[in-house]
């Protein structure tokens, strides 16, 4: 259902675009583009003693208007494209995404209904399972267990006083 | 007061930074800094021409351009580094040339 729904999207987006750029054609082949005549070529330029700023301001609020307008449009649309790359529930599926492909630690309950633990690797083999524990919050402090000492711990080898 | 030439060797040294920047890094953040780099020295050249056009006189337009052309490139960053963000929550690495493969 969702990749119907993905087509129709992608379909009415297409649609739109073609739709919206024979329009813009259609306009512009009866009418002139506004913003050939503010074309100036000859350069106004003002003393450098006097308020530049000013000056700069008067210009593009008077000639450059369709640019301040097309600015406004640029940056809400690129403020919409972050927030669409950085919506909450893409997040989610990105976290999803990153859970498949970490190890992780599973709390299960065995046979005789005691709790316990196993690493699962990311390729969904099982490394490690741990000892049975009475209550949940046991199990889950043998996991904080495991991942503090894990870290530090050394190898003994064993094998070499035989 | 300073020379025009100053002002257009600082600008060439920084587009050189700028396309050093995005011919060697690796790293998406500094590619994007790399873009924002080669504005600025496009920006330099437009300030430093207005004010070098004739003595004693400024050009307000291309300083106008210059606004408009800063305004741009902050969109661009935006834009650059939510990518980045989404390709490194994606392929928990920032390295373009690991991003060989664009598909989600």
């Amino acid at each position: 259902m969702s990749e119907l729904k993905a087509d129709w999207m992608s379909l009415s987006g297409t649609f739109l675009s073609i739709a919206t750029i024979l329009i813009i054609f259609a306009i512009l082949s009866t009418n002139a583009f506004p913003i050939f005549e503010m074309l100036e070529f000859e350069p106004n330029l003002v003393k450098s003693s006097s308020d530049v700023g000013q000056q700069t301001a008067n210009i593009l609020w008077n000639r450059r208007y369709p640019d301040l307008i097309a600015q406004a449009f640029l940056i809400f649309a690129s403020a919409a494209c972050c927030i669409a790359m950085l919506r909450p529930h893409i997040r989610e599926k990105m976290a999803e995404k990153r859970k498949d492909r970490l190890s992780r630690f599973e709390v299960y309950k065995d046979s005789k209904r005691e709790f316990r633990f196993r690493l699962r690797a990311p390729n969904n083999e099982i490394i490690v399972v741990g000892e049975a524990y009475k209550s949940k919050a046991s199990c889950l402090k043998g996991i904080g267990s495991i991942k503090r000492n894990a870290a530090v711990a050394e190898i003994e080898d064993q094998t070499l006083e035989e | 007061m300073i020379g025009l030439n100053f002002y257009l060797i600082t600008s060439i040294i920084l587009f050189i930074i700028g396309i050093y920047c995005l011919a060697v890094k690796r790293n998406m953040i500094r590619l994007i800094i790399g873009i924002e780099i080669i504005t600025n020295a496009a920006n330099l050249n437009f300030i430093s021409f207005s004010a070098y056009a004739k003595e004693g006189f400024v050009d307000p337009l291309a300083r106008s351009f210059v606004i408009m052309s800063i305004i741009i490139g902050a969109c661009i960053v935006a834009v650059g580094l939510t990518i980045a963000v989404f390709a490194y929550r994606h392929y928990d690495t920032l390295d373009v040339r690991k991003l060989s493969k664009l598909r989600w």
